[in-house]
Order: structure tokens, then C-alpha cells, then sequence
């Protein structure tokens, strides 16, 4: 049970496990001192429940000794003359008769158990014993008193009664109160410790993984801060990022040297059909060609985007959207009126700050698509919902079963099967897509059209109208 | 350079294809022979500048990767000693490398592979345009003119870029750039759309007259009105449109055009 504990807090992050330790190794320790200072205290000071002064106690006892030791060893016949000086020069101390009833009252149980009823016999006992007195306690004629009175009888028919004289002594804080203050100080002083765990710990390994998580390959560098070990950690992330990007601007330029030299053969190729005397073969060869093309090319813009770091520019969303869409159009050419018809219901204008070349190449793909799946009609949408700029691209083909989508998002996935793909491809223009939303920290989203195909929306919080406004800038 | 070509104008031009591949160079060589040209090739620069010297070339193309000198540093290098016209064959789609090629100054791009009857096409098209009187030549303007502004809008031509006011970019297709950068060039006069049909890019898809008819309605569509509340292209029934706005040029040497 204990270990799942500990196993459980472990899990909590470092400030918490290094709080539970503080907090148990204070109240262990602190356990273990008081414990032994209240047996050592108990057993030779007064107990926990006294709330006078030790001082004044043994003063009181001390002068009941003394003037009865004065007393008693005068003498015989000085001794009254002593204890009527006694009487009038120190304070507390009273005649008292012989046959006063008063003088044998029994104190009360509560009153006998206190530590002053406890404490003065033995005192008295240490220093009168064997001087042949007698003396016994009584409740004190103060009843508010917390001090026994004691009388002391000298056998020969004299007597004096001893009161507590004047007031008590200050008192010292009570003892609980003592206690209290030591806990409190003791969770100032966790929580204070706690305050600079988190800051000087906790901290630096928060920031450092939100940026290793916020930065990607091209964010900025880690910060080196915080204990030796969380800034070696940060080096060894930024040095691993590092080999990384090296990595992968490697195989971006191993591939776009790929692509490259696939340009020769294709080109080649493409005028080699020139040949073909069969116009409709020659057209189906030249079609196949410009498609491999577009693979590679498509394949290494994917790859490219990983180390592509395009920077934000105001642009007029609607005018990008529309020029997509026509130049697709215009590269149908000839063919243009046997396509899917495209309906745009844009603004007049949308400024928003983007990454052009990317949002271009993402919204490129999904219209793309939806020419390629769509029956006959595709609409394109451009508009702004709360704080997002919403670009919707509706087709009317097969769609994708909803199970399916979520995989589809992924690079390489193709639904051929479902969609009825025959023109194949490398399965890139959702993945693309996808990664272009989320290099504007929006989304993208699969589902289905109102016109009962695929329905694809962006959702991108690049809205510039605040920003515009504030700004006002002007090139 | 412009005498010359006028001299040889009832000649079939004379194209010089710079390509490494020999396969590649074989064929464009054999079909741009059958198209009617005069047909010269070679592999690399430096067989280039010896055929240049020997004289007579109308129009380079040159691929963009060669080994040794490349082909984007050629065609800076001759754009500078101002030899003829160039069409770059680039091997890359990507939208960088399209920008560089036609920054460094060459008049058409083509990306392979390409449609042979496309680079046919384009070469007649880049030959035309140089074939225009020499104060107008497209090079000399080309070399000396950064941007164009009119309006509240300014057309970054070494960029591609249409900028409002408030410098945000509106995206304009490629065809469409081609248009507005002609339409600027020529401020105040008709263009036929022959002309404006050879200036885009997108000569080979499409029929022809519509294709123009329609850019130029996108056109207006994203340029919107000029401060009268006026149409900024006006139609001219039968013959083509006119630009009215009244544009300065930003030279290259300006300070930077956009922020």
C-alpha cells in the first residue's frame, strides 16, 4: 500500500515528490524531537497542563523554608520575637492559632494534584525535615490562588501560616501555543521550500518540454536553464534536434535529387511520344507522364515541409482561394467544360496573416481531390466563424466512410477501394492538407457534404481584423 | 542584337539549346528541326559562349541544372552583356525556383517534362515579343523596372506579387500576372488580345480569345474600381481593352518596393 503511494506520487512530477519528501522527513524528525523533549520534560519539569512560572514556585517554597528554619533555630526565648518579625517584615507570612479550625482543612482532590501541591511539599521536605516541625498544606485564603498556603507549627504552641504574597510573574507563552508556532513555522518554511522547488526545478523541465513539444524541428532554441542536469537534458534534446533536421534535410535533398534525375528520363520520354502515331495513345502516354510529374513533385513538397519554414504574410484569402481554383480550371483547358463545375462562395475580401505558399498547397490539394472524386459539382467556401477563418470544400463524389477518414489524413493512406481511386497517386493531398492547418495551429476535418460527398474543412484562427486594426501598417 | 534579327527575319530563327543530357538534346534538337527551326545544341556553357560568338543565335534554351556554371548564373551573366532572348527549362515545379528563374532574367520559363509543342509555342511567343521596335523593347524594360503602381496598388514584378494599399498581397493567377504586368507596361493603349493571348502563359489550353476574355474579367474582378468608381480595364468592341489608370514605374535601383 505504502509503495503504491509513493509510486503514485512519483508519478506526479517532481515538485510533489520532492514535497512529500520534505513534508515526512519535517514531521518525521519533528516527531522524533518532540517526542523526546516531551518525555524528558514530563519526567523532571512540570507538566504539560502547568501554566505558571517554575520561578516564582520555588520562590514561594524557598521563603516558607527559610523564615521557618529562622523560626525554628532561634532561640526558645527570641523565638516569638522572630516570628512576630517575620509576621511584620516578610510578606505572605501570617500568626496563625493554634486551635484554629481553620487551619486543618484538607485541600480539594483537583487542588492536590497540581503541580504546586506536588512540588512545595518536596521542597519544604528537603529543607525543614528533622528540625522538629510539623507542617501540612491548606487551600489558600485566596481562593483564586493557584499556591497552596502552608502552615508550619513549631511545637511549642507557636504557629505561621504562608501564603503566595503579590502577583504572579509574567507568564511565560503557553506551551501549546509554543507547539502551535512550531508547526505553523514548520508549513511556512515547506511551503516556502516548495515555492523554489517548483521554481528552481520544476520550472526549467516545464518550459523546456513545452518547448520540445511547441517547437517542432524549426522551433527556437531550448532554453539552458535551471540544475545542471535539466541544462545538460536541454543540450542533449537541442544537439539530438540538430541531427535531426540534419537528417531530414538530407533525405529531403536525397529525394529532391531523386526527383530531379527522374525529370531527365521523363522528359525523355515525353518527347519520345512525340513518335507515337496514335493521337489518343500519344495523348494517354503524355497524360501518364505529366502525372508521374505531379507524384514527385507532390512527394517532395510533402518532405519538404518538414524543414520549409515559410514565414506569416497578410493576404487576401479570398483572391488566393479563387486564383486555386482557376488555375486548375485553366489546366483543364480544352477540357474544361467536361469537369465537375466548381461554385465559390467567397467574400469580397478576407485578409488574414498566413504562411501563403503552404495554405496555398494544402487548399490546392483538397480542391484537387474534390475535382478528381466529384460527379458533377464542387463548392468551394470561404468564411469566418468566431475567431477562425473556416475554408469548406464540398464534393458530390462516393465520400469516405467515416471510419475510414481519420486513416485517410495520414501520408500514404489512399482509399482506393472506397473512393473508387483508378487514377492512383501516393495518398499525400490529405496529409499535406492537414499539415498545412496545422502549421497555422488550425485543423482540418473530414466529413460529410451536404451534397453527399467528402466535405473538407479547415479551421485556421488566422484571422487579421483585431491585429490589422491596432497595426495599421503600411508597406 | 535587334538589327541582326531584323535582317534575318525571312530566315527561320536560329535556337541554341544548352542541356546536358544528351538524350534530352538529340530529341528537342530533331523535333525543334521538324517544327522549322534552325536548330543548334549544345551541352554546357562554355560550348554556349563559343556558339555564341560564331553569331546568329535568336533565342537560347537553356536548362537549368548543367554542370559547371548554372543555368540560372548564365542567364544572369548574359542578361547582363545583353545577349539574346532565353527560355529556361527548369527540372522543379516549386514556386521558388520559377521566381528565380525569371528573376535572374530570362522571358519564359517551361517545366519538364514538358509538352513539346508547348516550347514550339513559347519560343515563337518570346521571339514576337522581341521582334517589337527597340524603345520598347521587353529586355530594356524588363532590366530597369522593379514594380509598377497605380491606384492604391503596387505590382512587384521581380516578386510576382500584387500589394494593396495596405500591403496585403492579393493573389492573382499566373495568367493573370502576365495580363496586369502587360496591361501596366502599356497604360493608355489598346491591346488586342492577340497581343494580351501572348503575353500569358497559358497559350497552349484553351481557346484562345475566351481564355483572355475571362482573365480579364478575374482581373477587374480582384482590381475592382478605380477613385471615380470607374472600370480600370475598358472594353474596345472587337478589337481588345485598354488600361486606364495612370501607372508609374518604380526602377530597380528605387529602394524596396515592398515592406
Amino acid at each position: 500500500m505504502i509503495r503504491g503511494a509513493l509510486r503514485r506520487i512519483g508519478a506526479r512530477g517532481i515538485g510533489v515528490q520532492i514535497a512529500a519528501f520534505v513534508v515526512l522527513a519535517v514531521v518525521i524528525t519533528n516527531a522524533l524531537v518532540f517526542g523526546a523533549g516531551l518525555a524528558l520534560g514530563l519526567a523532571l519539569g512540570p507538566p504539560l497542563d502547568f501554566d505558571g512560572t517554575v520561578e516564582d514556585l520555588f520562590a514561594y517554597g524557598g521563603r516558607i523554608a527559610t523564615v521557618a528554619t529562622l523560626v525554628a533555630t532561634a532561640p526558645d526565648a527570641a523565638r516569638p520575637a522572630v516570628a512576630a518579625r517575620a509576621v511584620a517584615e516578610v510578606p505572605g507570612v501570617f500568626a496563625a492559632a493554634a486551635d484554629d479550625a481553620q487551619q486543618v482543612v484538607p485541600l480539594s482532590p483537583e487542588r492536590a494534584r497540581s503541580f504546586e501541591a506536588r512540588v512545595i511539599p518536596r521542597l519544604l521536605a528537603a529543607r525543614l525535615d528533622g528540625r522538629g516541625l510539623t507542617w501540612w498544606l491548606q487551600p489558600p485564603t485566596q481562593a483564586d490562588s493557584r499556591y497552596p498556603g502552608v502552615v508550619v507549627d513549631f511545637s511549642d504552641g507557636l504557629r505561621l501560616r504562608f501564603e503566595h504574597a503579590g502577583a504572579d510573574l509574567p507568564r511565560p507563552p503557553h506551551r501549546f501555543g509554543v507547539i502551535a508556532f512550531g508547526v505553523i513555522a514548520t508549513i511556512v518554511t515547506i511551503a516556502l521550500l516548495l515555492g523554489w522547488t517548483s521554481r528552481a526545478i520544476s520550472a526549467p523541465l516545464e518550459r523546456l518540454a513545452a518547448s520540445v513539444a511547441g517547437g517542432g524541428l524549426d522551433g527556437p532554441p531550448l532554453p539552458q536553464e535551471g540544475t545542471a542536469e535539466v541544462r545538460r537534458l536541454a543540450a542533449a534534446l537541442e544537439a539530438m534536434r540538430a541531427a535531426q533536421r540534419a537528417m531530414l534535410a538530407g533525405r529531403t535533398e536525397m529525394l529532391a535529387a531523386v526527383g530531379h534525375d527522374l525529370r531527365t528520363p521523363l522528359t525523355r520520354m515525353r518527347l519520345r511520344a512525340e513518335a507515337i502515331g496514335d493521337p489518343a495513345l500519344r495523348a494517354d502516354f503524355a497524360g501518364e507522364i505529366t502525372r508521374m510529374a505531379d507524384l514527385t513533385d507532390k512527394a517532395l513538397a510533402f518532405l519538404r515541409g518538414d524543414v520549409f519554414d515559410e514565414p506569416f504574410t497578410r493576404i487576401d484569402a479570398a483572391s488566393l482561394i479563387a486564383s486555386l481554383v482557376d488555375d486548375l480550371m485553366d489546366a483543364r483547358g480544352m477540357a474544361a467544360d467536361a469537369g465537375p463545375q466548381v461554385d465559390l462562395e467567397l467574400p469580397p475580401r478576407l485578409v488574414v496573416r498566413c504562411r501563403p505558399e503552404i495554405l496555398a498547397r494544402g487548399v490546392g490539394n483538397l480542391i484537387e481531390n474534390a475535382l478528381k472524386f466529384a460527379a458533377h459539382r464542387v463548392v468551394v467556401r470561404l468564411a469566418v466563424a468566431g475567431e477562425a477563418v473556416v475554408i469548406a470544400i464540398d464534393d458530390d463524389g462516393p465520400g469516405i466512410a467515416p471510419e475510414a477518414r481519420e486513416a485517410l489524413l495520414k501520408p500514404f493512406a489512399r482509399a482506393d477501394a472506397a473512393r473508387g481511386d483508378r487514377r492512383g497517386g501516393f495518398g499525400l493531398g490529405l496529409a499535406i492538407a492537414r499539415r498545412a492547418a496545422e502549421q497555422h495551429g488550425g485543423r482540418l476535418v473530414l466529413g460529410r457534404a451536404s451534397l453527399g460527398g467528402l466535405g473538407c474543412r479547415m479551421e485556421l484562427p488566422i484571422v487579421e481584423a483585431a491585429a490589422d486594426a491596432r497595426a495599421g501598417i503600411s508597406p | 542584337m535587334s538589327e541582326s534579327l531584323a535582317i534575318r527575319r525571312p530566315e527561320p530563327p536560329h535556337v541554341l539549346v544548352v542541356e546536358d543530357d544528351p538524350g534530352i538534346r538529340g530529341l528537342v534538337e530533331a523535333f525543334l528541326g521538324d517544327q522549322g527551326f534552325r536548330v543548334s545544341a549544345v551541352a554546357d556553357g562554355r560550348a554556349m559562349d563559343a556558339a555564341l560568338v560564331r553569331g546568329g543565335v535568336d533565342i537560347i534554351v537553356l536548362d537549368v541544372m548543367l554542370p559547371g556554371e548554372s543555368g540560372i548564373a548564365i542567364c544572369r551573366r548574359l542578361r547582363r552583356s545583353g545577349g539574346p532572348p532565353i527560355l529556361l527549362l527548369t527540372a522543379r515545379g516549386e514556386h521558388a525556383d520559377r521566381i528565380d528563374g525569371l528573376q535572374s532574367g530570362a522571358d519564359d520559363y517551361l517545366v519538364k517534362p514538358f509538352h513539346p509543342g508547348e516550347l514550339a509555342a513559347r519560343i515563337n511567343a518570346v521571339l514576337r515579343r522581341w521582334s517589337v521596335p527597340p524603345e520598347s523593347d521587353p529586355r530594356a524594360v524588363a532590366a530597369e523596372i522593379a514594380a509598377y503602381r497605380f491606384e492604391r496598388w503596387t505590382v512587384d514584378l521581380a516578386r510576382r506579387q500584387l500589394l494593396d494599399g495596405e500591403g496585403v498581397r492579393v493573389t492573382l493567377t499566373s495568367g493573370e500576372f502576365d495580363l496586369l504586368a502587360a496591361f501596366c507596361r502599356s497604360a493608355g493603349r489598346i491591346l488586342t488580345r492577340d497581343t494580351l493571348l501572348e503575353t500569358t502563359r497559358r497559350r497552349v489550353a484553351g481557346p484562345f480569345d475566351r481564355s483572355v476574355d475571362i482573365m480579364v474579367s478575374r482581373l477587374r474582378r480582384k482590381l475592382g474600381n478605380d477613385a471615380a468608381g470607374e472600370d480600370l480595364i475598358t472594353t474596345v468592341r472587337n478589337v481588345g481593352y485598354l488600361f486606364t489608370a495612370a501607372v508609374t514605374s518604380v526602377p530597380a535601383d528605387a529602394p524596396a518596393v515592398t515592406s
